[in-house]
Formats: C-alpha cells, sequence, structure tokens
C-alpha cells in the first residue's frame, strides 16, 4: 500500500464527507436550539434539482446553481419552520412530509419543467475547477487536503465558523438556551421562535449546497432520488458526534472513508456484491448510533447528558 | 358499553369531517398546483372520482397494502414508536417469503402453501423489526433513525439477492429478479376485478385491521399499550413492562409489515424483484395519521389513498400529469395534519386558563 | 420610607375563574413583604403580573412611584424587577456563567467577553455573599447552590425588587438560614423583596410586613410585629384546621416489609442509597424525615420495586422480594402513592377509567385470557368515583378534564382500592391544598388503625411529627437517627436532616 493510493483514498474520502459534512451542520445547529430535524434529505434533494435547475437555464453556470440551491433550500426549509414553529408540528412528522413532498416535487417538476423522467443532464455546464494549494499539494498523504472543490473548503471553513458561533458568541448561547430550556430562554428574554427560525433556515441553506454539490460536483446531473440516505447518515453522525461541530466534521469523515474504502474493494474485483459494499455507510452509522446511545451521549431533544452507569430498571 | 360507544362514534364523526376539510383543502391546493403548472387542474380529482367508480379495481388493488402499512404504523404509534422502518421490513417479509415458496413442494394444497409463505413472511417481518426494537429497549437508541437505516440496508439487501443467490437464471439473459413463483404460491386475484391485479389481500387487509382493533379495544395487551404510549413511568410504576410492550408492538408491526411484501409478491409480481416497494411504509404514515391512528378509519383511509394513487397512475398514463403529485397531495396532507390549526390552539388555551387563577 | 412597588386594585379574570379580585399591595425600599397563602390563592397571578407574563385587567402597577405598564419579562427587567422562580429557570448542561449571562451578555468583537462578564459577576457575588463557581455545569450543584445562581441572574440584570416564589421549599434547614441571610443582606443594600412562601414560621423571622391570600382576594394585611402564626392560618383558610388526628393506641405487630442494608443507584448512575435497613409493621406509620433528594426516592424506588437495587434485601410478608417485578409486589400488597402524583401517577391524556382500573385490568373477574370485560371494568370506575368523591359526570372523560384535586383523589382512590397491606405514601400532601391534607392524613391514620404499615416519606417536618409512630431521619442516603413519637421536636430532628449529627455516631458540630 503506498503513499499516492493511501492519500488517493484519503482525497476520496473528503470529496465524499463534504456533502455530509455540511447536511450535519444545518442538523447540528438544529438539533442544539432543540428541533429534531430529519428532512435534511429532503432539504439536499431540493437543493440538487434547483442546482441542476439553474445551470440548464443559465447555460451552464455552476456558481449560480450553487447560490441559487442554497437559496432555494433556504426557502424550502422555511416551509418546515414555518409548521414547526408556528403551528407547532411534530418535528417527525413534519421531517417526514418535507421529504415526501421534496421527492413528489422533484420528480413533478422534472416532468413540468423540463419534460423528462428520471434524470436531467444539463446542456452545458461548466465545471468548476478545484483548487489546489501550492505547499500542501506536494507534502505525501497531506496533500489529499489540496485539489478538493471550493464547496469542500466552504464545508470545513463553515465548521469552525459554527464552532465559534455556537460556542463564543450571543448567538450561540441563545441557541444551546433554546435547546436546553425553552422555559428558561423566554425569561431571559430570547425568543425561542426566531432562534428557531435562523437554524432551520440555516440548516436549509447548507442542505441546499450539499444536494448542490452532489448534482453538479460529483456528478453533472439530476436523478431522482439522489441523495440516497445520506440526510439520514448526515443525522446520524451529528448524534454520534454529539452536536459538536469539530466531532460531528470527524465522523462525516469517518463515514466518508468508510465508503471510499467500499469504492476500492469494489474496483479491486474481490468477489463481493457492490449491494453489500454499499451498505457499510449504513451498517457504520447504525453501530454509530448504538454505540453513542449505549454511552449516553445525545438524548435526542438536544440535551446533552452526562456519562453515566446504568442502573437496572424493572420492565 | 352503550355510553362509551355512543361516546366513541360521537368522536370518530368529529374527527371525519375534520380530516375530509383536511382533504379537500389538500385536493384545492394540490389542483391549483395542478393549473398553474400548465396541467389540468381537475385532474387529480377526476382521478380519485374515478378510483372510486369505474376503475374501483385499482383502488382495490392499491387499497390493501396501503391499509396494512397503515395499520403497521397505527400499532406502533399508540405506544409512542415511529416505526419507520415498514419499507425495510415489507422487503424482507418479501425475500423470505419468495424463499419460502420456492423451495415448496409444487403439489403442495394452495391454501397450504399460502399460509407458510406468510407466515414466513410476517416472522422475518417481525425479526427485523427486533433489531431497532431491542436496540431501543435496551441501549435507548432513537428508533426513527434505526429504521431509517435498516430500510436502505434492506433494499440493497434485495438488490443483493436478486442480483445473486436468488436471479432467475432459467432465463436467457440474466433478470433482475427472482424465479418466478410456482403458481401453487400464488395469491388468488378477485376475478370480479380482472385484468387488476386487484386480490385477496384487500380481503386479509380487512380481517388484520379487525384482529388490530380488538386488541387495542379488547385485551389487556391493547390497554398496556394505551397506558405505555401515554405515560411509560406511570406504566412501570403500575406493575407494567414498557420494554416488553415496545417489543411486542415492533413485532406486531414488522409481521404486518411482511404481510405486505408477501401479498405484493405472491399476488402482483409472482417473483422477487427490486424496487417492487413505491414507500409503502411513508404512505402507511399518512393513511394512519388521516385516520387519526384508529384501525377503523385506516381502512377508510386507506380506501381513499388507494383511490388516490390509482387515480395518480391513470392520470399519468392517459393525461401526462406526472403522477407524483399524489405524493405531493400526501405530504400536504401529512402538514396540514400535524400542524395545531388555529381552532385547536384556542381550544388549548381555554383549558389552560380554566386552570389558571393561581 | 420610599415605595419601591405598588400594585394597586389589581383584578385579573379567566373565564369562569376570578384569579385576582382587587388586590393591593405595596413594598418599600428596603423591606420584605410576605405573600402568603394556599394553593390557588392567587400569588404566582398577581406575581406573574408583576413580571410581566400576564396583563392585569384592572388596576394599575408603579414603580418606584410611577406609573408603567409591564407588557413583558424583558420590560419588568428593564425596571428592576427580578424574579426567582419556584421552579429554576435553569439548563442543566451550560455552566453557572452561561445561564447568567443569557440574554445580557457582553459583547467584544463580536464575540462574548467572558472577562468582562466574570468580572462583574465577582463583584456581585462579592456584595451579597452569594459565592458560586462559574464554571461549573449546573448538573452539578447543589440546590441552594442553584438557587444562589437564580437571584445573581436577578441582580446581573440590575433588580433592585426581587420577587421570590416559594424558595425554601427545596432546602434544608442551614441552607434556609444560609437564604435568609442573603435576604437580609439584600435588604440592607436597598433592596425591595416580596418573599412568597406557605412556610409561615419563615415568614415571621424574616418579612416587615405580610398579605395574606384566599381565593383572589386579600384577607389579611398587616405588619409582621403584629401577626402569629394562629392568625395567619386563620386568614389563610378562613377557619380552624386541625391538623391533629389521634388515632388508636400505638401497638404494632409483626413485621410487613423489611429493608436489609439495601444500596442503589440514583438516575444519573451515581451512588444514592448506602445500606439502609429499616422496618414497617403493622399497625404502624414509619416517617422518614429528609430534605429531598437525600435517597429517599432511591428507596422507595427499590421497596416498590421499580429498580434493582446494587445491594441488600427487601421483604415482604417475610418473603425476598428483591428481585420480583412491581406487579408481583402489587399483588403481594403493596401500594405506592407516588410523590409526582400528577406526572408519574397519571396518564393525563386517557380517560379517568384507565387511570382508575390500571391495578385490575388485567386480573378476574376483570378479565380472562388477556381479553378485557370492559363493562365490569367501566363499573368498578363509576364506584371508586363515586366513593372517593371524584367530581365528573362520566368517567369516560379525559383525566385532563379533571381539577388538580380530583386528579389526587383518582390516583389516591386506586392505590386505596386495592386494600393493601403496605401503603407506601410519598410527598403525599405536596401541592395540596390545606383542606385537603385533612382527609388524607385521615385516611392514612385509618390504614394504620386497620393494622395496615404505612410508609410515609415527606419532606414536610410537621407532617412526620404529626402522623408517624417512628421517624426515621434520612441524609444522604443513609439513617441518620430514629426516634419513636414523641421522643424529639423539630429543632432536634433538623439536626440529624442536615447531617450534622449521627445517631450513635461521630457527633460533628
Amino acid at each position: 500500500m503506498n503513499v499516492t493510493v493511501i492519500s488517493d483514498m484519503l482525497a476520496s474520502m473528503i470529496r465524499i464527507a463534504t456533502p455530509l459534512m455540511l447536511m450535519a451542520l444545518g442538523g447540528l445547529l438544529c438539533q442544539r436550539a432543540g428541533v429534531f430535524n430529519i428532512a435534511l434529505e429532503g432539504f439536499s434533494l431540493m437543493g440538487a434539482f434547483a442546482a441542476i435547475a439553474f445551470v440548464q437555464v443559465s447555460g451552464g453556470n455552476v456558481w449560480l446553481g450553487l447560490l441559487g440551491a442554497a437559496l432555494v433550500g433556504a426557502i424550502y426549509s422555511a416551509v418546515f419552520a414555518l409548521f414547526v414553529t408556528r403551528f407547532k408540528a411534530d418535528n417527525i412528522i413534519a421531517s417526514i412530509a418535507m421529504n415526501m413532498l421534496a421527492t413528489g416535487l422533484t420528480s413533478y417538476l422534472l416532468r413540468a419543467l423540463f419534460d423528462v423522467q428520471g434524470r436531467i443532464a444539463p446542456d452545458k455546464i461548466n465545471k468548476i475547477s478545484n483548487i489546489s494549494i501550492p505547499v500542501l499539494k506536494d507534502i505525501p498523504i497531506l496533500n489529499c487536503l489540496s485539489g478538493q472543490s471550493i464547496v469542500t473548503y466552504f464545508a470545513m471553513i463553515m465548521v469552525a465558523v459554527v464552532y465559534i458561533v455556537l460556542f463564543k458568541t450571543r448567538t450561540g448561547l441563545n441557541i444551546c438556551a433554546v435547546g436546553e430550556s425553552v422555559d428558561a430562554a423566554m425569561t431571559a428574554g430570547v425568543k425561542p421562535a426566531v432562534v428557531r427560525w435562523k437554524v432551520i433556515l440555516t440548516s436549509g441553506a447548507f442542505c441546499g449546497l450539499a444536494g448542490a454539490y452532489l448534482s453538479t460536483i460529483t456528478v453533472s446531473q439530476f436523478s431522482e432520488d439522489m441523495v440516497q440516505g445520506r440526510g439520514f447518515n448526515a443525522f446520524t453522525a451529528m448524534v454520534f458526534g454529539n452536536a459538536h461541530p469539530v466531532f460531528t466534521a470527524l465522523v462525516t469523515l469517518l463515514f466518508g472513508l468508510a465508503d471510499a474504502i467500499g469504492i476500492r474493494i469494489e474496483l479491486s474485483g474481490l468477489n463481493l456484491s457492490p449491494s453489500i459494499i454499499k451498505m457499510f455507510p449504513f451498517v457504520l452509522a447504525i453501530v454509530a448510533l448504538a454505540i453513542s446511545s449505549y454511552t449516553g451521549k445525545l438524548k435526542t431533544r438536544g440535551v446533552i447528558g452526562a456519562k453515566r452507569k446504568r442502573r437496572e430498571v424493572n420492565g | 358499553m352503550n355510553k362509551l360507544m355512543h361516546k366513541r362514534i360521537a368522536d370518530a364523526l368529529n374527527i371525519t369531517v375534520r380530516q375530509v376539510c383536511l382533504i379537500l383543502v389538500s385536493l384545492v391546493l394540490a389542483s391549483i398546483f395542478l393549473g398553474v403548472s400548465g396541467y389540468e387542474p381537475l385532474a387529480i380529482v377526476k382521478g380519485i372520482i374515478n378510483g372510486l367508480s369505474s376503475d374501483i379495481a385499482g383502488t382495490v388493488r392499491w387499497a390493501a397494502p396501503l391499509i396494512l402499512a397503515g395499520l403497521a404504523i397505527c400499532v406502533t404509534y399508540k405506544a409512542e414508536v415511529f416505526n419507520l422502518g415498514v419499507d425495510g421490513q415489507l422487503y424482507m417479509g418479501a425475500a423470505a417469503g419468495t424463499a419460502v415458496a420456492l423451495v415448496l413442494p409444487e403439489g403442495l394444497n394452495k391454501a397450504v402453501s399460502l399460509v407458510i409463505v406468510f407466515l414466513a413472511a410476517m416472522i422475518a417481518g417481525a425479526l427485523f423489526a427486533m433489531i431497532p426494537a431491542l436496540l431501543k429497549v435496551y441501549l435507548d437508541t432513537n428508533e426513527v433513525v434505526s429504521t431509517l437505516l435498516l430500510n436502505f440496508i434492506a433494499v440493497l439487501f434485495i438488490e443483493y439477492l436478486v442480483n445473486g443467490p436468488m436471479m432467475d437464471r432459467t432465463a436467457g439473459t440474466n433478470l433482475n429478479a427472482s424465479e418466478v413463483l410456482p403458481e401453487n404460491t400464488w395469491l388468488p386475484r378477485i376475478s370480479f376485478f380482472e385484468p387488476s391485479s386487484a386480490n385477496i389481500g384487500f380481503y386479509i387487509a380487512v380481517v388484520v385491521m379487525i384482529v388490530i382493533a380488538f386488541l387495542f379495544y379488547k385485551t389487556t395487551l391493547g390497554h398496556e399499550i394505551k397506558m405505555v404510549g401515554s405515560n411509560p413511568v406511570l406504566a412501570r410504576y403500575a406493575g407494567m413492562k414498557p420494554k416488553k410492550t415496545i417489543l411486542q408492538v415492533m413485532a406486531i408491526s414488522g409481521a404486518i409489515a411482511g404481510m405486505i411484501g408477501a401479498i405484493e409478491v405472491t399476488a402482483v409480481q409472482h417473483r422477487l424483484l427490486t424496487g417492487f416497494n413505491p414507500d409503502f411504509g411513508f404512505d402507511g404514515i399518512v393513511v394512519s395519521l388521516l385516520a387519526n391512528n384508529n384501525p377503523i378509519g385506516v381502512v377508510f383511509s386507506g380506501i381513499f389513498f388507494g383511490s388516490l394513487k390509482n387515480g395518480g397512475i391513470n392520470m399519468e398514463r392517459l393525461t401526462d400529469v406526472p403522477s407524483a403529485v399524489t405524493e405531493i397531495v400526501m405530504a400536504i396532507i401529512i402538514v396540514t395534519i400535524s400542524a395545531k390549526f388555529v381552532l385547536p390552539r384556542l381550544k388549548a388555551r381555554a383549558a389552560k386558563v380554566k386552570k389558571g387563577g393561581e | 420610607m420610599e415605595l419601591a412597588v405598588e400594585m394597586l386594585n389589581i383584578s385579573k379574570f379567566y373565564p369562569g375563574v376570578v384569579a385576582n379580585d382587587d388586590v393591593s399591595l405595596a413594598v418599600a425600599k428596603g423591606e420584605i413583604l410576605g405573600l402568603i397563602g394556599e394553593n390557588g390563592a392567587g400569588k404566582s397571578t398577581m406575581m406573574n403580573i408583576l413580571y410581566g407574563m400576564s396583563k392585569p385587567d384592572l388596576g394599575l402597577i408603579k414603580v418606584h412611584g410611577e406609573e408603567v405598564k409591564i407588557d413583558s419579562p424583558n420590560t419588568a427587567i428593564k425596571l428592576g424587577i427580578g424574579m426567582v422562580h419556584q421552579h429554576f429557570m435553569l439548563m442543566p448542561n451550560l455552566t453557572v456563567l452561561q445561564n447568567i449571562i443569557l440574554g445580557k451578555a457582553p459583547v467584544k468583537n463580536g464575540l462574548i467577553d467572558v472577562k468582562a462578564a466574570k468580572s462583574k459577576i465577582q463583584e456581585i457575588m462579592d456584595t451579597y455573599n452569594l459565592p458560586v463557581n462559574l464554571d461549573e455545569r449546573i448538573y452539578q450543584l447543589s440546590v441552594g447552590e442553584k438557587q444562589r445562581v437564580e437571584i445573581i441572574k436577578s441582580l446581573y440584570r440590575g433588580a433592585n425588587i426581587l420577587i421570590m416564589d416559594e424558595p425554601t421549599a427545596v432546602l434544608t434547614p442551614t441552607e434556609t438560614d444560609k437564604l435568609l441571610e442573603v435576604m437580609r443582606q439584600l435588604k440592607n443594600q436597598g433592596c425591595a423583596i416580596i418573599f412568597i412562601t406557605h412556610k409561615l414560621r419563615e415568614v415571621m423571622a424574616i418579612t416587615d410586613q405580610i398579605v395574606v391570600m384566599r381565593k383572589g382576594v386579600v384577607t389579611g394585611s398587616l405588619a409582621t410585629t403584629e401577626a402569629n402564626t394562629e392568625l395567619l392560618s386563620n386568614y389563610m383558610v378562613g377557619r380552624e384546621v386541625d391538623l391533629k388526628i389521634p388515632g388508636e393506641v400505638y401497638r404494632p405487630g409483626c413485621a410487613i416489609l423489611e429493608v436489609d442494608n439495601v444500596s442503589a443507584l440514583n438516575q444519573r448512575g451515581l451512588p444514592a442509597l448506602h445500606g439502609v435497613s429499616l422496618e414497617v409493621r403493622e399497625g404502624e406509620v414509619v416517617g422518614i424525615a429528609g430534605v429531598e433528594g437525600n435517597g429517599q426516592t432511591e428507596l422507595i424506588e427499590a421497596v416498590s420495586g421499580m429498580i434493582r437495587p446494587t445491594g441488600g434485601q427487601v421483604k415482604f410478608h417475610g418473603k425476598d422480594v428483591t428481585d420480583e417485578p412491581v406487579r408481583s409486589r402489587r399483588e403481594a400488597g403493596m401500594s405506592h402513592i407516588p410523590e409526582d402524583r400528577l406526572g408519574t401517577g397519571t396518564a393525563k391524556n386517557c380517560s379517568i377509567r384507565d387511570n382508575l382500573i390500571l391495578n385490575r385490568y388485567y386480573q378476574r373477574p376483570y378479565s380472562k385470557h388477556s381479553i378485557m370485560d370492559n363493562k365490569k371494568l367501566m363499573d368498578l370506575a363509576d364506584d371508586l368515583c363515586r366513593d372517593f368523591q371524584v367530581k365528573t359526570p362520566d368517567s369516560a372523560r379525559a383525566l385532563s378534564t379533571l381539577s388538580g384535586g380530583n386528579m389526587q383523589k383518582v390516583v389516591f382512590a386506586r392505590e386505596m382500592e386495592a386494600d393493601p397491606s403496605l401503603l407506601i405514601a410519598a410527598q403525599p400532601t405536596r401541592g395540596v391544598d390545606i383542606g385537603a391534607i385533612e382527609s388524607i392524613h385521615r385516611k392514612i391514620i385509618e390504614a394504620r388503625d386497620k393494622r395496615k404499615g404505612v410508609l410515609l416519606v415527606s419532606a414536610e417536618l410537621d407532617e412526620i411529627l404529626s402522623l408517624a409512630d417512628r421517624i426515621l431521619v434520612m441524609y444522604e442516603g443513609e439513617i441518620m437517627a430514629e426516634f419513636k413519637r414523641g421522643e424529639a421536636d423539630e429543632r432536634k430532628i433538623a439536626e440529624y436532616m442536615t447531617g450534622a449529627k449521627r445517631q450513635g455516631g461521630d457527633e460533628n458540630e
């Protein structure tokens, strides 16, 4: 196993993890504010579609696609925000609705706007070139960090930004407060609804961008159902990462690694069915979920509990 | 008993009226949506009406799996458990049913064969549902996420099966499907509705509904499910075992999901293949929500959604309106049901206020 | 003396209920006003109005002489009004610092200025003698410390008018003394304090004037120097309340419950019960005295079967039940009135009937082969409602349609119907009006007189002293002392409650 192989695999890991990271950051912010948002999948799907739509309409401009996708993601998430805050809809049911609606809408719009079924590749697409970082690209192994797309670097920067905002600013404190105790937040003058709108819209934008990455950078087309469960993997990564931006990002890298290894195995011609290989990330996700529940890391309503020894409860 | 029945019927009527209003609102919104995108606005409404009159066969065909999916959901919902894994459990049931059907002796009596196949499917579905159930009960793992992840695993597993061990190698080219099931394992279609694939799965669904309703209203398990869903600490304090109850509801739910897989494979597809499940599991959520998680209501809700789905398919076939609009309608329905709109909010405020004055 | 707050002719109406009827009160700077009354008297409504959480229908408020309209807690805070809630408004997983500065964090370059915040808070802590560790997380603090954080929160926002809502309800006697000291400090610094409590002795000790409310009206308004506890009780309830209930002669029989060196963990997985041994015999009430959180909850959980102890044995009627599930203990004759009746003890969105049949639904003749006989269960529920005076026209209605008092009755009815040989009563009169307290106490004595055993856990010392034949004092998961009825008074028991002394052991004073 020589160095280039490792470096290639790590680079692959980063590429695969990029959309997960963005989605997970969005989910993390929502979780911290007490919003159980598993509509990441639907938000991303809308973004993926919007990106290709904008690319097609603009004659190949991927930048427009990325920005448009973030915008569309945010607007779409506003519906979720409305129902979850104003109408007090159950988070899980509303999430399911948003995911369902996204699948239906994208499928519908594919027919209605472009008169195709199943998938669409834009007539022209000016792919964004990857960014090569001068010194880094020559360091063995670490050069996996160079040559990635701008979205990837954006995602990494966002990890740092989310960290700072969450733990060092008033906004972040307000977010954590709302997630911990809505009553305490209200008596301190914080408006929970406003805070939740903000995190949901942010998650919408992040997920939109993640979807755009999938449809314009990973590949160059939109196909129905192309998010393929990544939204749920991202959510799990967030749970395992304790809703902490840095840990969550690391977990998404782990998931990316699993996927990357799977692809290598498939390509290496080992006699393992590709379907089984595709299961890797999901199995890993379930194991991660189980482990984090066992150590009592993240309770699903946004409270991060202390590590505890289990006591036997009857029944 | 009479008083209780009266109250139940009154409540049911109340809720029915409300749900019908919601359906109408959703349909209006969807029709507007269709009109705006340049399609005939009334297409979906026509499709539904069609499905309840001239093309009732299609409705019956789709209603069966939808009713069962709705039942699978409402069983767990009462216990405040979210089984979003019906799709995965359905696939596992289909796989098990197919595997068993393919090894049964050809000459075996049809009824017996079918019973065995269905049992295998139900057991497989129940076992697959035990994975998230055990995780939840012993590790406190949130079942929403675990069931969703398992769905993907199940789909991939089926892909693996029909591209590998269970692939049909009898035909010249390699199909991505299992061999055709022997005829003695074909669930009978309803001859009245032929050539539609409407089958006796519908009757099976109604029977399951009766069983579930009986379970809820007349058995101790039903009472325990209700109490565990309402307040698990109370249940424990009163001597019940919430953990056991959760396992039980998940097993029942998984078994029903497996049954759906068995019906689709034995009555409609006559073989195992990928993608035969148009997300019945998620549709089941809408079916159950619309029925207010009441098993009897689920039948009516299932029939409605059956006609909706059928209408959508016909619509696409005949008029070029994309059938995806049915999913949009369903999503609108979910969202409008789950939103606690003004009226209920006022009521809640009134109740809170009555307690006030401290 | 300058008046800090005046609430004049405040009335607040809700549909069907008059929460406040022409209520007036006034507090001067550097003065403490005690606001007392039963649950539902209207005190909380008044304070909610003062703190901007609701608006009065009639009347006006003056702060420092000027008429004001308080439409939100933010406005109240700006006017210098701070509220120390009975149920802490704290965020368990965040630090003390974060809890204090929430909503009012100083900012430098876009980021929170931790240094500035800490120095300002340190100043407050020094001035008022309220020491806390700013970097600890709330869940690590003791109850007294948490309360200090609540007070600092208000002071940090510049409060000079403090509303303290039942602050001593969860404190040990020592912590209470410390709090009263803090209140004196605040008073000396010119703060005006409205002190809500139902503990008459504290009111007498610290306040300058007292306002008594009952059913939305002021029934008494007087200077503390003119008051005494009998007078105040009278104002509160409107009649003489005799909490002393005579029982039969104390003749305990054989042991019904034996707890033998039992240890257990609490919800956080930390040891909470350390080798506790006790006995409850026929015809006796054993009272466990102690401030909440000293292992009583875990003791009851171990006895009732809700958790498995990490060590020791529980014997019921001589049989070892340590590993037996809850249901078999109930069937053997154990009943349990939980301390959180409305939380643990009821299912609010189920029907009254569902709540009443919890103990019986699976037993013959109410069900056979797991199939329930709904008619018989309905009759059972209706009978219970009648026998225990639960006011409802139809037991099929949702439990939430009942008043709080009637909900409590449902819990009692269910547990007493089972005709237990051992009744576990945890904080039985918490949240219950004085009028209903009598009847609950009477039922406990009745059970005892009928040769049942009662294990009573209560943080109200009066209750223990009145009802218990034997008193055990718990502190930090251990039994510190045991007294027979009449052997000790409040003062003495309090000494053991704080862990300052241990019977027959070291006496650290």
